[in-house]
């Protein structure tokens, strides 16, 4: 149970971390880049905003990764609510950042302009983030598959492996008790995600600005939330395979007194699976802190006034 | 390079005609070729600040005209047969344009000298 806290401590310091880059690199002095096709001050505007918006999102994600833990009653349920937090404080994270967008400043002038290139979520939502996404999805979900089949029948959350003339098993262990509410606690955030992103696509144009550099902060918005995403998910990924990896390792040896001495029996299959999800856990969630981190700083980077030419992706 | 549309609330021709007259020369122009997706009309409307109705109504006419058509899975998009203007046509009118930039002009006088040039 410890194991399943590991990641929701360091989710915080994340978000904390990605709140302050976020918050850092928005105050980057604005200028008079000539990619700003109008009104530099109204560009300038729309990166502030767009920064509220983002580190509105982002400390709700954190207040809630925080805070929902320590509500939970112990009890048996305890673990599945724990392992649902990072999703849930997702969910919430994506909430604000849907009302962020319906909040962007509509059209008040009397000469107006708008493209006549349709726009949807592909043409904002950068390709590679995109997949990292929905690559630590499938990668969780596949897992929780995997633990689903292969846990106790009886009570789900532990595995048993027998053995020539022995029986050992542990726990915790992910299966349809704990997999199930995590895989639909992921999925809603997809759902709230792609909700997220098609918002971002359809806010209303900034006004005063040019198609390109309203491209660019969007791109931004939507970079910034699948960045939470991947993290979250990414974050729950290093939590299964951390107790998965755990339970699997101490489920794959078994001892019993002979009389004579005590006898050891170790399946290697699943001492080296065991061992591969511990290896596995802290080598996904350092990668998805990484790609949080460098998401975020891209993000600040590419609308950063006078960076049109690093936005051709 | 991005096509648009840019409209002034405050003229004396609607709104709706506004969009109307612009995609129609956009097509003449040959910037928006057959094929061509349109933005959504909520799109259109919410970046322009506009009613949904007022860009519904715009793009009824265009669909009325032939220029544009409105398709089940990809939405509303230049017709097939909305062919530009004739390439020397279209050639002479941006060097005609041109030379009206370069002396000053604005866009109606520009286009009152096609019209006083039309009724010789």
């Amino acid at each position: 149970m410890r194991l399943l806290l590991l990641p929701l401590v360091l989710l915080p310091i994340a978000a904390l971390a990605a709140i302050v880059t976020t918050v850092a690199t928005a105050r980057t002095p604005t200028g008079t880049g000539p990619d700003v096709e109008t009104s530099p001050d109204a560009y300038a505007r729309a990166r502030r905003h767009a920064a509220l918006v983002a580190g509105l999102s982002w400390a709700a994600l954190v207040l809630v990764a925080l805070t929902l833990p320590q509500t939970i009653p112990f009890g048996p349920d305890q673990g599945i609510v724990l392992a649902c937090a990072p999703a849930v404080a997702g969910v919430v994270a994506l909430l604000v950042a849907a009302v962020g967008e319906r909040t962007w400043p509509r059209p008040a002038a009397s000469v107006r302009r708008a493209s006549l290139t349709r726009r949807t979520v592909r043409d904002v939502a950068p390709h590679g983030a995109a997949a990292l996404a929905l690559a630590w999805s499938a990668a969780l979900l596949l897992v929780l598959l995997g633990t689903g089949l292969t846990a106790d029948p009886d009570d789900g959350r532990s595995v048993t492996v027998q053995h020539e003339s022995s029986t050992s098993g542990a726990g915790p262990y992910p299966g349809a008790p704990y997999g199930v509410p995590i895989a639909v606690a992921v999925v809603v955030l997809l759902v709230a995600a792609a909700v997220t992103l098609h918002l971002i696509a359809s806010r209303p144009a900034v006004a005063q600005v040019s198609t390109a550099d309203d491209a660019r902060l969007r791109r931004a918005g939507a970079r910034r939330v699948l960045a939470a995403v991947q993290l979250v998910v990414g974050g729950t990924l290093a939590g299964v395979l951390l107790v998965t990896g755990n339970s699997l390792r101490a489920a794959a040896t078994s001892g019993y007194d002979v009389g004579g001495g005590w006898v050891e029996t170790t399946d290697r299959v699943l001492h080296t699976l065991g061992v591969c999800g511990l290896a596995a856990a802290p080598a996904v969630l350092a990668a998805t802190f990484v790609v949080t981190g460098s998401a975020l700083a891209r993000a600040a980077r590419e609308t950063a006034p006078g960076a049109t030419a690093l936005v051709r992706v | 390079m991005s096509v648009h549309v840019e409209v002034d609330v405050t003229s004396g021709v609607p709104v709706y005609e506004q969009v109307r007259t612009q995609v129609v020369a956009h097509v003449a122009a040959g910037r928006l070729r057959p094929g061509d997706r349109l933005p959504t009309i909520r799109a259109l409307a919410t970046d322009l600040g506009v009613a949904p109705g007022t860009v519904a109504r715009a793009f009824r006419e265009l669909e009325l005209a032939g220029v544009v058509v409105t398709r089940r899975r990809s939405g509303t998009v230049v017709a097939d047969d909305a062919a530009p203007a004739h390439v020397t046509a279209r050639d002479a009118a941006a060097a005609y344009v041109r030379a009206a930039r370069a002396a000053g002009l604005t866009p109606d006088e520009t286009v009152d000298l096609v019209r006083g040039a039309l009724l010789t």
